[in-house]
């Protein structure tokens, strides 16, 4: 742990950044789990064979339905959490084996906005242009769903700011730097053409095509010594004629035996200073010449007609080989070595001879350096294309340095826009972006400059064969949202350690991460491949929505929670997920009642409409533990309607003095207590270090919430139209009793019936004094729950102390 | 049946910035006149999902249009991709550009 701390010295302290290791405790809690579940077994089996309130079973049944429900809705949330695993934090930058920046992944940061105030987005914007990656990597786009030209004037101001910026002014001077040497080769190069044309029009002489017949040879002979250079001993000029001669002679008779006389052969002699290099080609079949010469070492027979050749050509020059060439040719290949003798030669005459054999040297060095190119001019012409090519891209490069850029789109009227699956799934294919990475961001979520280093690692494992970083599998990695708006005390219950922390790590431990819309990076390639595969699916069955193609290909746009689709899309066609828990960026949360009811009511109507259009259960290619997290967040859903039954139960009981259990005393709480205890004891192993008041936070919340859930449940299941709703980033002020009816009438019936209760108890009309207790004990601790969103009706955050 | 089919042929790797490319030449032809665009792919060494992802794009394009838009000569590797992604059943492929003027031109 100590190694991992002193590799991350560019973690800024986060002030909410704790760290929740489930993982530390996983044996603990595995436990406490089985004997949590096998108590909870014992429990439940007491209820339904001796504690049924036969006196009221129209109360009493509803109510063992509610147990149950939790009970399974336990189980699922436990087993969720078996295999917590926590990541090792990684650097880009600090990678061993080291990645070099060049090799660095290129990355788009989509900043999703739908209205929401320019100043937000500003701040979201300028913090995603300084985060720590190179500038040419880096591309910043605005998805401007509301396409609002205040949006749009920012997101030019910001990219000609950011093309001021230092970082971007030292990558277009190196561009530029670049381009200007590549200008200048480009301009030499250019200057050789003429001179390089006059050199090759010379050495044209020094080959000669000619047809396959033999009497031939006195031209191809008196060809041959117009281009003997005065200083070539006569010696050696007869060995090279000898060895031009058998070399025609052998693809004559051998090579072109069987081939029409018109089949050409090409001669080339390149007379050097020091040696010459004859190249006969012939168009003959392959000939292992090496092997021949290996089984065929002895001299012919003395009396034979034919055959000498070879001892010949062996004898009289130094390197003989026969090769096959791309062209499908073969070349005889004869190399003869000399020493100049000059000697009675005048100096211009020797001059000139030496001049012709240097340009030869040079002229056959850059043909065999590129024996692709057939000519001397071919390689030059060769080498400005690639030379134009390369200044064309540094000058698109320059053009494209623009790092923040706005993209909105077209939003006709009767065409569905997909929301924000569509503004995404719009950029990613309008062709403006080419990233392969793409970070979502919500307008307000602001990221730290080290979160690129820290994510683009999952991406990546190093081939040892090969020796290079490659892409894998992952096809996300989800970071936590975090709040840097949270008044204190958290009066509407954003703070998520529980989700983003054990129920996360628990996840991720299945390969079922789940992505959440923001602070994700997702990898380009698995949204497209898997979002071309659903298309092809949707297209299958109605041809029409090919014109919806840009906005549904990617992203999951079937329900209002696209990100949770989207992954559970991934996974079941075998990407996989990660889940990285450092606080990587800080968003706004809604701060008023109003928004916070929108946003979870979207969450909870999206996840049902999953659970109907793309049910987990029945989708192909997810594995068990896959389908048991994803199931487990919609199960988690139908909540609402078994609270209503637990909130009512004691109000009942109150005004009617009817018990929905038998047994309600000392066999009750011999049963109910173990398992209230130990269920306890297992939440407080699995969220250790995450705060109590943040904990019991959540659990008001999920109870006092469950009108809306069994809102979301209703309208899903029939069928109303529901909007994706953007949760406002300002605050909306307002009191918001109205929106709390139904907690309100929970809230005063229960109170009503404690004081109502208590005279009758005092009045004697009641014998058993514990049978209050029990229940005032029970409608006191929904009181408790309840509280907290009638509280936060008329929440408002304190003045500032200095007036703005 | 007289229509009159624009044959591109892209070469090399097709990414999404190259088949961008190739959608704008595409939009190009339809726009000076021709009523459909054939792409002859079996030049196309390598392509990758956002390269077909540009290309389903095209055929909204042209589609929108009222134009067609036909495929062939895919390679082995395009000729997987194109299957990974279910692709296969969104164009119509032809085998080479003797089999699309049998099928189309002469039908």
């Amino acid at each position: 742990m100590s190694g991992t701390a002193a590799l991350l010295t560019d973690q800024l302290p986060l002030r909410r950044n704790r760290r929740i290791r489930l993982r530390d405790r996983t044996l603990l809690f595995r436990y406490l789990v089985v004997v949590n579940l096998i108590l909870g077994g014992w429990y439940l089996h007491w209820r339904l064979t001796q504690s049924i309130g036969q006196a009221a079973l129209w109360l009493a049944l509803p109510l063992l339905a509610a147990e149950i429900y939790m009970y399974f809705g336990g189980v699922l949330f436990l087993v969720g959490l078996w295999r917590p695993i926590q990541r090792q934090v990684r650097s880009l930058n600090q990678l061993t084996p080291p990645l070099a920046p060049d090799h660095y992944p290129t990355v788009d940061v989509f900043i999703t906005c739908c209205n929401e105030p320019a100043a937000i987005v500003e701040q979201t914007t300028l913090a995603a242009l300084a985060m720590d990656y190179p500038v040419n990597q880096l591309r910043v786009y605005i998805l401007d769903d509301g396409n609002a030209a205040d949006i749009r004037a920012l997101s030019e101001r910001l990219c000609l700011l950011d093309l001021r910026s230092p970082p971007l002014q030292a990558a277009a001077a190196a561009l530029d730097a670049q381009r200007n040497q590549l200008t200048a080769r480009l301009r030499q190069v250019e200057a050789l053409h003429q001179d390089v044309a006059a050199v090759e029009q010379v050495l044209s002489q020094h080959s000669l095509r000619v047809s396959s017949q033999p009497e031939l040879l006195p031209q191809i002979l008196a060809w041959f010594d117009q281009l003997r250079p005065a200083a070539l001993p006569d010696q050696v000029w007869l060995a090279c004629q000898t060895a031009l001669g058998e070399g025609f002679d052998n693809a004559l008779h051998h090579a072109h035996k069987d081939l029409p006389a018109e089949t050409p052969i090409e001669l080339e002699a390149v007379i050097l200073n020091y040696g010459v290099l004859l190249r006969i080609w012939d168009c003959g079949h392959p000939f292992d010449l090496e092997g021949y010469l290996q089984t065929h070492g002895e001299p012919v027979d003395d009396w034979a007609e034919r055959g000498r050749g070879l001892t010949i050509l062996r004898q009289v020059v130094d390197d003989l080989s026969y090769f096959r060439s791309d062209d499908g040719r073969n070349c005889l290949l004869l190399i003869k070595r000399y020493e100049p003798q000059p000697e009675g030669l005048s100096p211009d005459q020797s001059e000139r001879w030496q001049r012709l054999g240097q340009l030869q040297s040079l002229h056959q060095l850059l043909r065999l350096s590129q024996p692709s190119q057939p000519s001397a001019t071919a390689i030059l012409a060769a080498q400005r294309q690639s030379l134009q090519a390369q200044i064309d891209q540094k000058t698109d490069q320059l053009a494209d340095l623009a790092r923040c850029r706005y993209i909105a789109r077209d939003k006709p009227k009767g065409r569905p826009h997909h929301a924000k699956a569509g503004n995404i799934n719009h950029a990613l294919f309008s062709g403006e972006t080419q990233g392969d990475f793409v970070l979502t961001l919500d307008a307000d979520h602001i990221p730290k400059p080290q979160f690129m280093q820290r994510v683009l690692p999952y991406f990546f494992d190093f081939n040892l064969d090969r020796g290079q970083y490659e892409g894998n599998q992952i096809a996300f990695v989800q970071t936590p949202q975090a709040f840097y708006n949270l008044p204190q005390g958290d009066p509407f219950g954003h703070d998520a350690h529980l989700f983003y922390g054990p129920i996360q790590q628990g996840k991720d431990g299945m390969n079922s991460a789940f992505y959440t819309g923001t602070n994700a990076v997702l990898r380009r390639e698995a949204l497209v491949s898997m979002g071309l595969q659903h298309f092809a699916l949707d297209f299958a069955k109605d041809e029409q929505r090919l014109a919806e193609f840009d906005l549904i290909g990617g992203l999951s746009s079937i329900s209002i929670t696209e990100d949770m689709n989207t992954a559970m899309r991934l996974h079941s066609v075998g990407w996989r997920s990660v889940y990285h828990s450092e606080i990587l960026a800080e968003g706004l949360a809604p701060d008023d009642l109003s928004s916070t009811l929108k946003q979870k009511l979207r969450w909870a109507q999206g996840t049902i409409q999953v659970m109907l259009r793309d049910n987990p259960l029945l989708k192909p290619g997810l594995s068990f533990w896959q389908r048991l997290q994803y199931f487990q967040t919609m199960y988690s859903y139908f909540v609402g309607f078994f609270i209503a039954i637990f909130l009512a139960s004691p109000i009942i009981f109150f005004f009617t003095g009817l018990i929905p259990v038998d047994n309600f005393g000392p066999q009750f709480a011999l049963h109910f207590v173990p398992v209230y205890v130990i269920n306890r004891l297992t939440f407080v192993a699995a969220s250790w270090g995450i705060p109590l008041r943040e904990l019991w936070r959540n659990e008001q919340y999920a109870i006092a919430l469950f009108p809306l859930y069994i809102q979301a449940v209703w309208s899903v299941f029939t069928n109303q139209p529901i909007k994706f709703q953007v949760t406002p980033k300002q605050r909306q002020s307002g009191v918001y009793l109205g929106l709390v009816r139904v907690q309100l009438i929970f809230f005063g019936l229960t109170l009503a019936g404690m004081i109502w209760g208590l005279v009758q108890l005092i009045l004697g009309n009641w014998p058993d004094p514990w049978v209050y207790i029990i229940n005032s004990a029970w409608a006191g601790y929904h009181l408790a729950l309840l509280w907290v969103i009638i509280r936060a009706a008329w929440w408002r955050p304190k003045q500032p102390k200095t007036p703005a | 049946m007289t229509i009159k089919v624009k044959t591109l042929e892209p070469t090399g790797m097709m990414d999404g910035a190259a088949a961008h490319d190739l959608k704008n030449q595409a939009l190009d032809a339809l726009h000076q006149g021709a009523d459909g665009v054939l792409l002859n792919l079996s030049a196309i060494t390598f392509m990758n999902s956002s390269g077909i992802g540009a290309l389903v794009s095209t055929l909204k394009s042209v589609r929108e249009k009222g134009k067609q838009l036909y495929i062939c000569g895919l390679s082995d590797q395009v000729k997987m991709i194109f299957e990974l992604t279910k692709m296969d059943r969104v164009f119509t492929l032809y085998a080479d550009v003797a089999d699309f003027e049998a099928k189309v031109l002469t039908a």
